[in-house]
């Protein structure tokens, strides 16, 4: 009885750990830190964007939303993000103003199927992860991949961690992975960038069964 | 000095009326008349359509084009052509929609929200809705158009939308212009060009190869 006392908080300690372990993503499991880096994050869309339209599709938990997505400035630090069908029925519209480290998000509208669950956070997070010109105050953490000389770079975003990896063989980034976010974490990639915006964007969310693909067609 | 009261009277009726501004059209039984008998007429439609997303807040107006046709009593083909390929077809209460070459299929029924833009849209452009009672329906007049405002009655409908304007050209009772009002301003207009009526219009046009 003595002995279980004390193996059996080891062992669950144990467990727990190797819970997390499991459940935590190793994004960076080929990669090693660059100690002393100063590299900064290149912004996604550049500092001069305007606004691009985007054909889009939607899946949440199976069902599918198709139109068209329009990202536009409306100031120095905000964005607007509309997202309508085809026929121009809108599903979302979202506004995000950036005021130092953290953003504030504005929904004017979202149609009810849209707005249940964790959908709606999701989005707005991973838009304004997209749209930022990360100027925080945190340094950032660099690792580089010693296989593919991929960069990796670690950052906090209110309050959460995200890793932004650069394309190989350019100061673009290429995917943007969350690794802690309460709401699930998403996985975004990036195309090629033509004129300084995106080509394509896929936001993948597994936890909520959440899909976005964009292909730029006007800008 | 008369001339002057004149000229004064017609600068004052022009301000009061502006060139295209709408009047309400009082006792509108016989327009309504005119509008039935011609919807009852009307078999088919096919015309070339530009749709304009007015997004108010943004200032922004999303251009989109395509080819509609209409075939009675419910068949509808909607081809957007740019910047995007879109079709959607609704024929023997099946939705068929064709987004950049991939083919997906819905029962009508299945989908209230599909329905009831589908039904929306059939009403609209054939001028069947004189006599619907799920809207409050007023009629103005300019000089070149007929105006149908259709106000919703239904919470559901009233949600997506405030209102519907038709217009009708004066003389040939032609739809030529629809306007889909959003609860906060946003608006679609649709913008038929090319507009045919009564032609043949193959079974093939409403299904995909």
């Amino acid at each position: 009885m003595e002995l279980f006392g004390k193996i059996f908080p080891k062992a669950l300690l144990f467990g727990m750990l190797l819970c997390i372990a499991s459940c935590s993503p190793n994004y960076l499991k080929d990669f090693k830190l660059l100690n002393n880096s100063d590299l900064k994050i290149p912004t996604i869309f550049n500092h001069d964007f305007q606004k691009s339209l985007y054909k889009a599709k939607l899946t949440i938990r199976g069902r599918e939303l198709s139109g068209v997505l329009i990202v536009k400035r409306i100031n120095k630090s905000g964005f607007r993000i509309v997202f309508m069908s085809e026929i121009g029925l809108k599903y979302f519209d979202f506004g995000i103003e950036y005021g130092g480290e953290e953003f504030m998000a504005r929904t004017y509208y979202i149609m009810p199927v849209l707005n249940r669950g964790e959908a709606r956070d999701i989005l707005i997070n991973d838009f304004s992860l997209l749209l930022s010109d990360f100027k925080a105050n945190r340094k950032p953490v660099v690792y580089r991949s010693a296989e593919s000389k991929r960069i990796a770079v670690e950052y906090n975003y209110n309050g959460q961690v995200y890793i932004c990896f650069r394309q190989s063989g350019s100061d673009r980034i290429g995917a943007v992975k969350w690794k802690s976010r309460a709401g699930g974490r998403s996985g975004i990639n990036i195309g090629s960038f033509p004129d300084g915006i995106p080509s394509g964007i896929e936001i993948t969310n597994k936890k909520y069964s959440l899909f976005l693909k964009l292909q730029l067609i006007e800008q | 000095m008369r001339a002057i009261n004149i000229s004064f009277l017609l600068l004052l009726f022009r301000f009061a009326y502006p060139q295209g501004a709408f009047v309400e059209i009082g006792d509108a039984g016989k327009l309504k008349s005119e509008i039935k008998k011609h919807s009852e007429e009307v078999n088919s439609i096919k015309s070339d359509f530009v749709q304009e997303k007015n997004l108010s807040m943004l200032q922004e107006i999303v251009t989109s084009q395509g080819r509609f046709l209409f075939r009675k009593p419910g068949d509808i083909r909607w081809g957007y052509s740019k910047p995007y390929e879109y079709v959607i077809v609704v024929a023997d209460g099946k939705f068929r929609i064709s987004n950049e070459g991939k083919i997906s299929e819905f029962d009508i029924g299945s989908n209230q929200m599909f329905r009831q833009i589908s039904d929306m849209i059939v009403m609209a452009i054939s001028g069947d809705f004189v006599d619907s009672e799920e809207f409050d329906i007023s009629f103005f007049e300019n000089a070149d158009f007929y105006l149908a405002e259709l106000k919703p009655h239904a919470r559901q409908i009233a949600d997506m939308l405030s209102a519907i304007k038709i217009y009708f050209d004066k003389t040939s009772l032609d739809v030529k212009k629809l306007k889909f009002i959003e609860p906060g301003d946003d608006y679609t207009l649709i913008i038929f060009k090319n507009y045919q009526k009564n032609m043949d219009l193959k079974d093939s046009e409403f299904i995909f190869n």
